[in-house]
């Protein structure tokens, strides 16, 4: 008993100091607001370096139909954490634009609410997209674009499209330079760009639990097809296809300098590529023969809508009726050079645009990535098995069960 | 006390004077300004805060014995507000279950799981919306049917057409008859009234607003507070609040989607000490993370102090440029910096292998990849040093040094004998707030290795400090753990105060440093 | 300061020529070796493993690919493409940056110095109860893992924020409130510690001649102490300079940002490879900013002033 006595005094103790500060500050969010006379009608975006400058443009449109400022703020590299910490306490956006994949855990932490889209405008988008913002049934952001990894090829150093990845790795070897294939994988390993190779061998990282949300208790990362996966990245690191010393920083300019025909990244590189000036086409990572498609990871860029919003009604308009439009998805598409999620705008824009058809050609098979908060228990075993494969210190099953093992425990824990 | 030697009131002077009564002025002026928004907004607790800090400020410089207290206030003010708060905020964190899941308060967390009950009804209407008033003043929906175009009006009673109405070019209703039509502004403002306003078009069915728009749905969710639980009336769940953790669950176990902030008492603490992975990899970590700290400290000591002497010399030739250069390390942003000594050390590609003819594995070998952390660190490091020893080579007093001179003390013996001896008394301090910072230099070995290198199934790797290894236990599992993460700081801070402190006690200059 | 800078300069001056005569008086290579030739050759060494880093920043600066080309140390091009940038490109308000961290990092370096010395003066000079725990205090209080302090900082800044928008969270002065708190502890300390050194008997002649504690303090202890104020002043103005974690909570518009943030933003994990250039080519000039500021102070970090003091 008197252990809860301390620890209740402690916390109060916290909350007092911070009462001491505010004042007030604890229902700001109902009555204190709307008819405090500091409304500014100003909507608050949070979003990424690479969104915010799309999005300050693409806001014009909606400041002036509705006579509303629109702010866009820009939070490098620390957006989620941001987001959280302000919002739990009250401060923050109307509206956070951020990936599809951390939909479980804002939802499950209150920060965001749903929102609802009616049937007609869910089958208007992109089947996938529409199911990676989907949490618990219900939806909880609005998607407007999708990305995923494809397969640059330098066309002076390996003309023909491989058709499979024993020819890629082929023409790769044929080119003769110094890499046959830049895949990042890093000294931490790099699940994301690494996860083609895997799910053509018939890994998978969560199943479905039939109500179209993932499972956390069915993992496939020991899976036959899981182990099978962590055994080709042994063998791709065996014969020098993969190395721990290729990683995120280097790979770009590797392949811009042609040390090596092939690169497998993102839209995100299509400017580096460019600017080298250069000869690529983008296109589909191939599978190995006789096995599954390679498929990447598909990343879905949405609108949330926080749920301390002060501006409810114009955040929600912005969000579920604006940036939904046809216009508005290809606008977004043209200004932040991605495919939108709405499929009459997607088919606008991939037209005479050989890059994104490329990388949509890529995505065919693209998976969501898991919006479960327990995905953020994968990436690090699951990286370190793939570094640990490609180094050759471990046995693809060993590295499997290992890692299978580590995210189950973390998993149960939580 | 020795200050209390009675100043007559002669001996201030009236500059001195008139600066006091115009620092008291502006800070009367600040008082009252900042008085306003708390008197508008109703906040007493704050207001009083204000009055106090006031009331000590006066006080303090108007009195006349306790001269240290001038000294102390302001920055005693600014400590207080940056740093002790946020520390008793950490204490009280770690009583917490604060984390992913936990970061909201009850209200909130049903406010959610309410909302998130809401379906559309297949195939009904949707409406474009307009807010405003009946004339007797009850809150209104002024619809207009996106599919017809027919108006509607829609109150507690429920849907009512309309006739004659005015619109934009949208459709959206503008004025009518009877009704005071909102613009967007008041709707914006006014939005979480008429959310809560209930229109029933059927037994179970309402009018639900999103933004400019609105549509026919259920609600399926309700909270009870008798109960304290939420039922789900299209599936038949029954969530019961669950105080003790901070979450509502079913009978079965299964939880709802948000839970909220509660005291947990010792069990982060608790758990500090019966994790067992945490156990086991405790010793190895700690002797590591000794030996990164003491050695940064050693090295970039050395090497700033060696600098520093070079350098200290009046007349040298070139001295200007030297110590410009010597700061650059410090001058470039260091996260970028690291980023370019982790390529620097790429086994195949970078310049540390290529120039040594080497072919070490930096990020694979433990000791290799422990070499490499140090001498990033110092590199990182060495230039503070440099500028403090410059600092402190200054305070030396010189009749000391010229003394060791006339004593015929050579270079060597009179650094070691005179001048370390010296500097050490005043950079002790410095020294030992250098090795706490570097015992807890998250961001010199998250950054550079990540822990690296890690054995397959290791938790810990090679490089991991206690804080990186403690951290990702606390937020490499599925959800973040502030609770926890928090009672791991206090731990860690525990053990760097209690070194550090003993560090002080013995070191054998204490007497001076204090005195 | 004013006051005592010129004799400081003389001193100085005085100290050079003295030198200049006595290198020219020992002209013997030996001599000069054994005296001066071994800083060099320390100073030499040191600043090559300071360097090598650099260079690679350099090299990619002035490559026109501007990638952190992990194989070149000395860049196969060169262009100024990456410093024109830094000028034209709408997305990267360099001299906007350059601007924001000046007007945070001096005021609250400057602020943050006053308030350290005040304390220091305190702790150097006089006797009160509760001293010794207190120092002993501020020492601890910076070891504290300041992990969660990004939460608590959005509560206390969220909560200013509500009634006072000037100090809130997206203002520069919040930011600067907590820079100015950020440093007390290591300054205070360094500069007892230098506090110390100067004599108490200038204290009590100066109280003899009828001075009170603040005209001790303003008129004597400050400008004595300008070495360590200096470099004290330096090494907030640096900590300012570099900090991105508390400046990217507080400025979250690109044309209100520091160097460190801005710069930040250009090295992102999503930032195309070849921005690496353009943050070299603005890293060095933030240091070109650095370096100034520390030269224009070097003059106070000059040998013998508290000696002259004492003897004159």
């Amino acid at each position: 008993m008197r252990r809860r006595t301390i620890g209740t005094a402690a916390v109060s103790a916290a909350a007092l100091g911070a009462a001491a500060a505010c004042g007030s500050g604890d229902d700001d969010s109902d009555s204190g607001e709307e008819s405090g006379p500091d409304f500014s009608g100003e909507l608050v975006i949070w979003a990424d370096e690479t969104r915010t400058p799309i999005l300050k443009e693409y806001v014009k449109d909606f400041e002036s139909q509705f006579g509303v400022k629109v702010t866009v703020e820009e939070h490098v590299e620390t957006l989620r954490e941001d987001f959280l910490t302000a919002t739990e306490q009250g401060q923050g956006p109307d509206i956070m634009v951020g990936p599809h994949d951390w939909t479980g855990q804002l939802a499950g932490d209150g920060v965001i609410s749903p929102i609802t889209l009616g049937a007609d405008v869910q089958s208007a988008l992109n089947e996938a997209s529409v199911r990676a913002v989907t949490v618990d049934g219900q939806i909880w952001g609005a998607p407007y674009s999708i990305e995923n990894i494809g397969l640059f090829r330098n066309t002076d150093l390996a003309p023909e499209a491989p058709a499979t990845f024993e020819e890629l790795v082929q023409a790769g070897t044929d080119a003769g330079t110094e890499n046959a294939l830049l895949i990042p994988v890093g000294v931490d390993g790099d699940p994301y760009h690494g996860y083609p190779i895997f799910s053509s061998m018939g890994g998978y990282l969560f199943g479905s639990d039939g109500e179209g949300s993932l499972d956390p208790n069915d993992l496939g990362v020991d899976s036959e097809g899981g182990v099978a996966g962590f055994e080709k990245f042994r063998e791709l690191g065996e014969d020098g296809v993969l190395s721990t010393s290729i990683n995120g920083d280097n790979t770009v300019s590797f392949f811009t300098e042609g040390r090596a025909p092939f690169l497998i990244s993102g839209p995100w590189s299509i400017a580096d590529v460019q600017t080298a000036g250069m000869n690529y086409e983008v296109g589909a990572i191939p599978g190995f023969e006789g096995r599954d498609p390679a498929a990447p990871f598909l990343g879905v860029q949405a609108f949330f809508l926080s749920s301390k919003a002060d501006n409810v009604t114009f955040a929600q308009e912005l969000i579920t009726n604006f940036v939904l439009r046809e216009d508005d998805q290809l606008k977004l598409a043209e200004l932040g050079d991605r495919v939108p999620a709405l499929t009459a705008a997607a088919e606008t824009y991939l037209e005479g645009n050989a890059d994104a058809a490329g990388f949509a050609a890529a995505g065919e098979n693209a998976v969501p990535m898991p919006n479960i908060p327990a995905m953020n228990a994968v990436w690090e075993p699951f990286g370190r098995a793939e570094a640990d494969c490609v180094d050759g210190a471990s046995t693809g099953a060993d590295a499997a069960a290992t890692a299978a093992q580590t995210i189950r425990d973390a998993i149960a824990e939580s | 006390m020795l200050d209390q030697r009675s100043q007559a009131a002669g001996s201030q002077t009236a500059a001195g004077l008139i600066a006091k009564i115009v620092v008291l002025a502006v800070v009367a002026s600040l008082a009252a300004w900042a008085a306003l928004p708390l008197i508008r907004a109703g906040a007493w607790w704050a207001l009083a805060v204000e009055a106090a800090v006031v009331a000590i400020v006066f006080y303090t410089y108007l009195q006349r014995r306790a001269v240290p207290l001038k000294y102390l206030v302001p920055g005693t003010l600014l400590l207080i507000t940056f740093q002790i708060i946020p520390v008793i905020m950490t204490i009280g964190t770690s009583f917490s279950n604060y984390g992913d899941g936990h970061r909201v308060d009850k209200d909130q967390a049903v406010e959610v799981i309410i909302a998130a009950g809401v379906q559309q009804t297949p195939d009904s209407a949707t409406y474009l919306l307009a807010g405003g008033e009946t004339t007797a003043g009850e809150l209104a929906l002024l619809l207009t049917d996106t599919a017809d175009g027919s108006h509607w009006a829609g109150t507690e009673e429920g849907l009512t057409e309309l006739g004659d109405v005015e619109t934009d070019e949208t459709g959206r209703i503008t004025a009518a008859d009877g009704y005071t039509v909102w613009d967007l502004e008041e709707l914006n403002e006014r939005q979480a009234e008429l959310a809560e306003l209930a229109v029933p078009t059927g037994a179970d069915t309402g009018i639900r607003i999103q933004g400019l728009s609105a549509f026919e749905g259920t609600s399926t969710r309700e909270y009870d507070a008798d109960c304290d639980c939420i039922t789900d009336s299209a599936t038949g769940t029954v969530w019961t609040a669950d105080d003790e953790n901070g979450r509502f669950v079913t009978e079965d176990g299964e939880e709802a989607l948000v839970g909220w902030r509660v005291g947990v008492g010792w069990d982060n603490y608790a758990r500090l000490f019966t994790d067992a992975e945490m156990r086991s990899a405790f010793l190895g970590v700690f002797v590591w993370n000794l030996a990164f700290a003491a050695g940064s400290v050693l090295f970039t000591f050395a090497l700033g102090l060696g600098a520093a002497m070079a350098l200290n010399r009046p007349g040298m030739r070139g001295t200007k440029a030297y110590r410009a250069i010597m700061i650059l390390p410090y001058a470039m942003p260091s996260f970028a910096m690291i980023l370019v000594w982790a390529q620097m050390f790429n086994r195949d590609f970078g310049l540390v292998n290529e120039l040594l003819g080497l072919n070490v594995n930096w990020f694979g070998e433990t000791w290799a990849a422990r070499a490499m952390a140090l001498v990033t660190n110092t590199w990182l490091g060495f230039p503070y040093m440099f500028l403090i020893c410059l600092g402190a080579l200054q305070a030396l007093p010189a009749d000391s040094l010229e003394a060791a001179k006339i004593d015929g003390a050579t270079g060597t013996t009179a650094f070691r004998k005179i001048t370390l001896p010296l500097l050490l008394v005043s950079l002790t301090p410095l020294l030992i707030s250098s090795f706490a910072f570097n015992f807890n230099n998250f961001n010199a070995i998250e950054l550079l290795t990540g822990g690296n290198p890690f054995r397959a199934g290791d938790d810990v790797g090679g490089t991991d400090l206690l804080i990186t290894y403690a951290f990702r236990q606390a937020f490499g599992s599925s959800t973040s753990d502030y609770g926890f993460a928090s009672a791991v700081s206090m731990f860690i801070f525990l053990i760097v105060a209690t070194i550090s402190a003993i560090m002080f006690r013995t070191t054998r200059k204490q007497e001076e440093v204090f005195a | 300061m004013t006051r005592t800078s010129g004799p400081a300069a003389a001193e100085a001056m005085n100290d050079e020529r003295k030198a200049a005569l006595a290198r020219r008086r020992r002209t013997t290579f030996s001599r000069w070796a054994a005296d001066t030739g071994w800083r060099h050759l320390v100073t030499v060494a040191i600043l090559v493993f300071a360097l090598v880093p650099i260079v690679y920043v350099v090299s990619a600066a002035f490559n026109p690919n501007g990638t952190l080309s992990a194989t070149s140390l000395l860049p196969d091009a060169f262009s100024l493409s990456s410093f024109e940038r830094l000028f034209t490109d709408g997305n990267i308000p360099f001299a906007r940056w350059f601007a924001n961290s000046m007007v945070i990092a001096i005021p609250a370096a400057f602020i943050s110095i006053f308030v350290s010395s005040l304390a220091a003066y305190a702790f150097s000079r006089f006797r009160f109860t509760g001293r010794r725990p207190m120092l002993l205090f501020l020492l601890l209080i910076q070891m504290f893992p300041s992990f969660l302090a990004v939460v608590a900082l959005y509560l206390i800044f969220g909560a200013i924020g509500d009634h006072y928008p000037v100090a809130g969270l997206n203002t520069k002065l919040g930011l600067m409130l907590v820079y100015m708190g950020g440093a007390l502890g290591v300054s205070t300390w360094l500069m007892k510690g230098f506090f110390d050194t100067i004599p108490k008997e200038l204290d009590e002649a100066a109280t003899i001649d009828g001075a009170g504690h603040a005209q001790i303090f303003f008129g004597m202890i400050l400008p004595l102490a300008a070495p360590i104020i200096a470099i004290s002043g330096i090494l907030a103005f640096v900590g300012t300079m570099n900090d991105y974690i508390l400046a990217s909570l507080f400025l979250t518009d690109r044309g209100e940002m520091t160097l460190a943030v801005g710069l930040r933003t250009l090295v992102a994990d999503n930032a195309p490879a070849s921005y690496f250039g353009v943050f070299a080519a603005g890293a060095l000039l933030t240091s070109v900013l650095t370096v100034t500021v520390f030269l224009s102070l070097q003059r106070y970090i000059v040998s013998g002033l508290t000696g002259g003091a004492v003897k004159g």
